[in-house]
């Protein structure tokens, strides 16, 4: 007895069993089931806000700094290093590192990761083989969208000459873990961007289904590749991606009594970055107005003016920079949305800039048709060589703050204007110490955007783009004695 | 004369996984997605890592002289974990900012020694005692190469001595090094202004190695003494070479204490007025929250923790308020009487005990700044841990 009892005590640490011990969270579970690819895709890329960097909108000209009350140093302070293009965009002026910013990077590598994984493991998933297709293609738009943004926010500026041997963005297409890794080309860049649309499209057309709005569908695969063939001029496919979403697919007029963004509306292809809607013209963002120049460019008649934007207070007539479209006003989908025009505004400007005014004109007005209150009167460039310059502005009314469009439509331009960006350094008791101003050259190399300080840190072997460090010229207003 | 050796691997499996793993999976949003399914991203998977591995290898030496009057053991065990899981800095290309790799080692070596001796043995009266003792040292082989890092070690693993560096033991913990009261009864620091080129060297200026805080040596002692039917014995434990932080003054940030809150008796010998920063190291009463400009210091995010970036936190974390943990407890005394077989037979019980016991009786602390506090017990609110006293009565049949 003594001895089968020694034995037992001897067996005791073997028989205490891992499993037991283990805490093992009852809610995790190894993904198996064709729901559970979708589920995963629906959380981290659709519901997430981390796919739009916001930050980028400080860098346009479609916004300056506000000027009256409140409008303190301290709070303008955490997006000045945007606002004012520095080199280093996360390290502010006492050399404190900004936590948030610069955060579109890891967010983006995170959702491709994702959509890797899913792309990996899908086929072996248990469900019907048209999911199995559906969701394959869904990962491939994630993939090919978020490759998109990263390598024009972190990628050197499309040019035809330059771009097999420019900077783009490192390309991470399976499940390997590498320590570094290198920057591929600007063209290889879209060549995988083109090839994962390519692969979605074919994917989810041969599935046969028909999802919700929170799924791309092939229309809005098309609407992707249209804009990818956009910014590598090309004329002629843009056109022909933007007449398969109009094919099936029209604008439709816009009703300032109810919100434009909805389920019920068939302009909407696709509806992403649902969290955080709402309430978006409260908090630090009211410290920056919408620019003057930009919110009186929209005609009185043209509905986007009272759809599109917000009053901060009727004294100043400024409006938040975190306009109606973040806003249930606007939305009772997502922030982010495909949308129809889009393909009517990337023909139009294919049209354009192929010397073909009346068809981009035509365009216009078809859009104009669905904008403007009725039989409102507008002018249009008579002068052929005025178009392009006039869609591009059209562009820029109907995508303002808006993903990043504003951001890498200067970017992608061939005479980008020269932005200036005051800055007004306010102390605490109201006193304006000094007035800054900024210039964003036309040809600047600020703008592309450094590599995340991690990033330079973790991969030494990884290039970052030289920036130029950013001085204001100084208008002093406090003479000390 | 008994000589053993042994030698062991012992494997522990890491507890990531070779899978993607999601979390969450419901209907939450349904609010926006109507009945479609969320879920989360848990982790991803990584299918590389191997087990950890430890080898061991034992040497003993048990002993017996004097026909058993004096026995005992000699052991010595070297173990040496390799493969160890650490999580190392990757490009965030991954999707994640660190992976784990089978990269750490270290190592570990323990002696230990045991005696007891019998000192009297007649048939009426008995006196034995016995003593042990071990030493432990550890050491990482290979660790975290960075002094200073976001992914790697931060501040507040140095200060909580979680450190996994080369050649430090696992146990090393350090302090912001306290520099003296100003003219206002305010702490002030070491190395917090001044310019410095790399994290790491600031942090090397601020900081001060404390040493362990484990105790590296530690054992026991007690004597037994049997007279006829009564016995008496006590047993003693020593705990030595380590230091220990004294109660927290200071919840992270100072409050002047409301009138109904208690106050610790440390500030009887508090600052009070001008020139009193000579004799003593407790800062005044003061409402000023002491918060730290991240403008005044080089590097702000690496050397003090987030949301702790104030003074009293640091003095709370400062060499001024640590002390040797060194002490000797006297655990137990139990006195017992073994009643008498023939007194009891007739009854019909079998054997009876009468113990009186009292536990946890005294300890005796070396360290003066610890005022007679026991050092096991300076953590939350510092309540003493109470002696216990036992009567007992054991009847077998």
């Amino acid at each position: 007895m003594k001895k089968l009892l020694y034995i037992a005590f001897a067996l005791l640490p073997l028989i205490g069993c891992n499993d037991f011990l283990d805490e093992v969270d009852q809610d995790k579970i190894i993904p198996e089931t064709t729901d559970h690819f979708a589920a995963l895709l629906l959380r981290e890329f659709n519901y997430s806000s981390g796919t739009t960097d916001r930050s980028v909108n400080y860098m346009t000209d479609n916004l300056t700094e506000r000027n009256g009350t409140d409008a303190f140093d301290t709070n303008k302070k955490g997006y000045k290093t945007y606002y004012t293009w520095q080199q280093e965009i996360e390290i502010d002026e006492e050399g404190q590192t900004i936590g948030s910013a610069n955060n579109a990077w890891g967010t983006l590598y995170e959702d491709i990761a994702i959509a890797n994984y899913v792309i990996e493991l899908i086929d072996d998933a248990i469900g019907d083989i048209e999911e199995i297709n559906y969701i394959k293609g869904e990962a491939y738009f994630i993939r090919a969208y978020a490759y998109f943004n990263l390598l024009n926010l972190y990628g050197v500026p499309f040019n035809e000459s330059s771009a097999a041997s420019d900077l783009g963005v490192p390309l991470r297409l399976d499940t390997g873990v590498e320590r570094t890794y290198r920057r591929s080309s600007v063209s290889e860049c879209y060549e995988q961007i083109e090839a994962d649309i390519t692969n979605a499209i074919s994917l989810i057309d041969e599935s046969g289904l028909t999802k919700s709005k929170w799924h791309p569908n092939v229309a809005t695969c098309n609407l992707l590749m249209s804009r990818v063939k956009l910014y590598q001029n090309k004329w002629d496919d843009v056109i022909a991606y933007a007449d398969k979403v109009l094919e099936n697919n029209s604008l439709t007029v816009m009703n300032t009594n109810i919100p434009f963004v909805s389920n019920e509306n068939n302009e909407i292809l696709y509806s992403f970055q649902t969290v955080n809607i709402s309430d978006w013209s409260s908090g630090s963002a009211k410290y920056y107005a919408v620019s003057n120049e930009l919110y009186n460019s929209f005609d009185n008649a043209d509905r986007r003016k009272e759809m599109f934007f917000a009053e901060i207070t009727a004294e100043t007539n400024e409006k938040y920079i975190w306009t109606n479209k973040y806003n249930t006003a606007f939305t009772t989908m997502g922030w982010s949305n495909f949308r129809v025009s889009e393909a009517i505004m990337n023909r139009a400007e294919a049209y354009a800039a192929s010397n073909n005014a009346t068809l981009a004109l035509d365009d216009i007005k078809t859009l104009h048709a669905h904008r403007y209150t009725a039989g409102s009167s507008i002018e249009y460039p008579e002068n052929d060589s005025e178009v392009l310059s006039y869609v591009l502005d059209e562009r820029r009314k109907e995508f303002c703050f808006e993903e990043h469009h504003r951001w890498f439509d200067l970017r992608r331009m061939n005479d980008r204007p020269e932005i200036k960006h005051v800055y007004s350094v306010i102390d605490d008791n109201g006193t304006l110490l000094q007035t800054e101003t900024y210039t964003l050259f036309s040809d600047d190399p600020n703008y592309t955007l450094p590599l995340p300080l991690v990033e330079r840190e973790n991969n030494l072997i990884i290039r970052n783009v030289e920036r130029y460090a950013k001085f204001p010229e100084i208008d002093e207003e406090v003479v000390i004695p | 004369m008994a000589f053993r050796a042994s030698y062991g691997v012992r494997g522990t499996m890491p507890n990531t996984t070779p899978y993607l793993i999601i979390s969450d999976y419901n209907r939450e949003l349904a609010s926006i997605y109507g009945n479609e399914f969320t879920a989360k991203l848990s982790s991803f998977p990584n299918a590389n890592l191997q087990w950890e591995k430890t080898e061991t290898v034992n040497l003993g030496l048990n002993y017996s002289l004097f026909k058993g009057r004096i026995s005992g053991a000699f052991d010595y065990a070297y173990s040496k974990s390799t493969d160890l899981i650490q999580l190392k800095p990757v490009s965030l290309v991954n999707g994640a900012t660190t992976q784990a790799y089978n990269v750490g080692s270290k190592d570990v070596s323990s002696y230990e020694f045991s005696v007891r001796t019998v000192n009297v043995k007649t048939k009426k009266f008995a006196w034995s005692t016995n003593f042990n003792f071990s030493y432990d040292k550890d050491r990482v082989l290979e660790g975290f190469e960075d002094g200073a890092s976001n992914d790697g070690l931060t501040v507040s693993d140095y200060l909580s001595g979680s450190i996994y560096r080369t050649n430090f033991p696992t146990s090393g913990f350090f302090s912001y090094q306290f520099d003296g009261l100003d003219e206002n009864g305010l702490p002030t620091f070491v190395g917090l202004e001044g310019d410095y080129d790399t994290p790491d060297e600031q942090l090397k200026a601020m900081l001060v190695y404390e040493g362990s805080r484990v105790p590296l040596y530690y054992g026991s002692f007690g004597t037994q003494i049997r007279y006829g039917n009564l016995r008496l014995s006590a047993n003693f434990n020593y705990k030595l070479g380590y230091k220990t932080r004294l109660l927290k003054l200071y919840n992270g940030s100072q409050n002047v204490p409301y009138t109904y809150d208690n106050m610790s008796s440390t500030f009887v010998n508090r600052w009070r007025q001008p020139g009193d920063e000579q004799y003593t190291n407790i800062p005044g009463l003061s409402s000023d929250n002491l918060g730290i400009v991240g403008s005044d210091v080089e590097f702000y995010d690496y050397v003090l923790p987030s949301g702790q970036n104030n003074g009293w936190y640091m003095y709370d974390m400062s060499d001024a308020r640590v002390v040797k943990g060194d002490h000797i407890r006297l655990s137990s005394i139990t006195l017992s009487y073994n009643m008498p077989k023939k007194l009891i037979d007739k009854a019909g019980i079998k054997n009876m005990t009468v113990g009186l016991q009292a536990s946890n009786v005294a300890v005796w602390a070396f360290d003066k700044k610890l005022k007679g506090q026991d050092p096991e017990q300076v953590n939350s609110v510092g309540m003493p841990s109470l002696p216990t006293y036992s009567l007992s009565l054991n009847l077998s049949f």
